[in-house]
């Protein structure tokens, strides 16, 4: 068994299912390149990825195992769990070769792992459409810095596309270095690096300001309630919310 | 008008708006037009959470604080001295606007005191609604209150403009709308209810017919009751909101525990706001619209008040032991409902599962059935389960033991859809 080399795209991990399932290889591990270090022992495969055969393998994955199957895999794959990809591998060869209904399926041990890591990015990504904050730069442009744990900018894109159309703006997850710019048409994901210099525009401030107001005007102190609160909004999701700002961070 | 003059008045006129409950915006699905801004989404965003643990998800203002009323209950009442301050119509409008870009909230919750009269007042709620929706083509979640008094023309327009729309009723009985909050009328609140009610449905037939009909309060309407200022009981209360669904075609109720604000002679005195009473309602409430259950069987003239110790399933359970245990694998849904511990997603797989097998005792439990509530009141295969005789004595002192007095700090707002789920099960 070998293991398996892919650029850490989704698109050269689709490359990579195409291949293996051609052959009907099971990787015996299926690295990035980059956190690849090597050892003595093992084969290794590079995957060149060739976007058409990845196309071919999401199609067929939409059109044979259901729309709904193959969002659980992205939404896997975008977890970034260790080991994520051989376990979104079987449960793809798993509905591909066996037919196997991947919806009813509870029992087998790859699809619970693709369905628990699923559910958690879902519910990340949904967590996030309420509490990403943009702020705005001087030339109109939305600037709204987040740090996910999982790799969601791609998901959280299309809300935000849908909803704020007229605008242009950025995702930028801070911790993977990504931003995610949308110019009003169409968005596409970049280095931050290339981000320009960030400046404030002259209202942003004062929009800051009567956020934070708002924010400690609409609580009633006779059912002040930090704990609930903290249960909704736990402290890791703070550091980027402007409302939490200037408030004691307690742990 | 400048920044720092909005900043003052959302001060003002955001703590004014905080005792008004409703802050869901889900139940609306708006897509966003070209050249506009904003959709409204079906399952409820939450951008943020106060420190008392509500969520926060729509921009809550008062047009205006300046009341022409007294109600006793109210911080904005005329006797009362607060400082005062309106918006006008294009300052909400562009706070909302800002607001909603940098993605702070779901959309606008709009309210207002009787400013001058309630047409007025009326009016530049819907000049407000106007300027949104047409000057800056907002498409985000909005909910408007109507303004008891106001022309009803003036309501339906509204209602063309806005996700959601409420009438607060507050006080549960006439008597008490006369000695608590003597400038209004019943009849001012309850018929544009009931004409929001009826339009309602006018507006989906006529749609049938004609494609251009606007859509009218596509997220239904709603309604607030104040609980402990006056003195109903949560029997009349309850009754009331069952008739408020059947008549009125409502979607929700909202309960608020009363607040004490400033002292006034009329307002009873209570040292705190009834929170577990507020909770009780709530679940009550929910089992009428999902639950099947009417009012006169969980509470009657004889026992007017819910129980505080447990919730208002178990409460009934436990007063109706002749109807249990029921069999698991023979119990129709409704009836699967009424097992305390049991929920419709339990209840629902229960039925689904049993169709390939019969339930044993563990498969219940995977299923997601609070085994540890629900084994006093079923059968599992003939089997009861509970390691008791089945003696409704027995079986009450060992809820007592177990429940008594216990998760009284569960959520006590239950308008979110996180909530939701922990309210009854
Ligand atoms: S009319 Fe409304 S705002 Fe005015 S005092 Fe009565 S409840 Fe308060």
């Amino acid at each position: 068994m070998k293991t398996y080399l892919y650029d850490g795209s989704f698109t050269g991990f689709m490359t990579l299912i195409y291949w293996t399932f051609k052959d009907k290889l099971r990787p015996a591990k299926i690295f990035k390149k980059a956190d690849y270090s090597g050892d003595l022992f093992s084969e290794t495969v590079g995957i060149e990825t060739d976007g058409e055969l990845a196309d071919k393998v999401i199609k067929s994955a939409k059109d044979k195992l259901s729309a709904r199957v193959f969002r659980k895999a992205y939404y896997a794959y975008l977890s970034e769990f260790p080991g994520i990809e051989l376990a979104i591998f079987d449960y793809l060869y798993l509905g591909f070769a066996y037919k196997a209904n991947l919806q009813k399926n509870w029992t087998d041990c790859s699809v619970l792992e693709v369905k628990k890591a699923a559910r958690k990015v879902s519910r990340e990504r949904h967590r996030y459409k309420g509490l990403l904050r943009f702020r705005e730069l001087d030339d109109g442009i939305l600037y709204g810095p987040y740090k996910p744990d999982y790799n969601i900018s791609s998901l959280l894109a299309p809300h935000f596309a849908a909803r704020l159309t007229g605008e242009q703006w950025i995702i930028h997850d801070t911790g993977r270095n990504l931003a995610t710019i949308y110019n009003g048409k169409s968005w596409l994901e970049i280095s931050d690096d290339l981000l320009p210099g960030l400046e404030f525009s002259e209202e942003e401030t004062d929009y800051q300001k009567i956020w934070q107001e708002f924010f400690r005007s609409i609580a009633i102190d006779e059912r002040y309630n930090p704990e609930l609160q903290a249960n909704f909004i736990p402290y890791k999701y703070r550091d980027y919310l402007l409302e939490f700002e200037n408030q004691v961070r307690r742990q | 008008m400048g920044q720092i003059d909005t900043q003052k008045k959302v001060e003002i006129l955001a703590e004014a708006a905080k005792y008004d409950v409703s802050c869901s915006s889900s139940g609306s699905s708006r897509a966003n037009q070209k050249g506009g801004i904003g959709n409204a989404a079906p399952s409820g965003i939450c951008h943020s959470w106060s420190a008392d643990g509500r969520c926060i998800s729509l921009l809550k203002l008062l047009f205006s604080n300046d009341c022409i009323y007294d109600c006793a209950y109210c911080i904005n009442r005329a006797s009362n001295h607060k400082p005062r301050a309106s918006f006008t119509a294009e300052e909400v409008a562009k706070l909302t606007i800002n607001f909603y870009k940098r993605n702070y909230i779901e959309g606008l919750f709009l309210s207002s005191a009787v400013f001058l009269n309630p047409d007025y007042t009326m009016e530049q709620l819907v000049k407000t609604l106007m300027i949104l929706r047409n000057q800056h083509k907002f498409n985000g979640y909005i909910h408007v209150k109507a303004i008891p008094g106001a022309d009803y023309r003036l309501i339906r327009q509204a209602g063309e403009l806005a996700d959601r729309m409420s009438v607060n009723i507050e006080l549960p009985s006439r008597e008490s709308l006369k000695s608590l909050a003597p400038q209004k009328k019943a009849t001012d609140i309850l018929r544009p209810m009931e004409q929001i009610g009826t339009d309602l449905i006018e507006y989906k037939e006529d749609k049938k017919k004609f494609k251009s009909t606007p859509d009218f309060v596509p997220a239904g309407h709603t309604t607030q009751l104040i609980v402990g200022v006056s003195p109903e009981k949560d029997y009349q209360i309850l009754k009331l909101s069952e008739g408020l669904y059947s008549r009125f075609n409502l979607k929700r109720v909202y309960y608020s525990a009363f607040m004490p604000v400033e002292p006034d002679k009329r307002l009873p005195a209570v040292s705190g706001p009834p929170l577990l009473r507020e909770h009780r309602l709530y679940q009550a409430d929910w089992l009428l619209r999902f639950y099947n259950f009417e009012a006169d069987e969980l509470l009657g003239p004889g026992r007017p008040d819910f129980n505080l110790d447990y919730d208002p399933k178990l409460d009934w359970a436990l007063n109706n032991m002749d109807k249990f245990p029921v069999e698991i694998n023979k119990a129709g849904y409704w009836q699967l409902l009424r097992v305390p511990g049991i929920g419709p997603t339990s209840a629902r797989r229960i039925i689904s599962a049993r169709k390939e097998a019969r339930l044993s005792a563990d498969n219940l439990k995977k299923l997601g059935s609070v085994l540890k509530r629900a084994k006093y009141f079923i059968l599992c295969d003939g089997k009861y389960l509970a390691g008791i005789p089945f003696d409704p004595e027995l079986i009450r002192s060992r809820v007592d033991r177990d429940y008594k007095g216990k998760n009284q700090q569960l959520s006590l707002f239950a308008d979110t859809d996180n909530d939701r789920r922990q309210v009854i099960s």
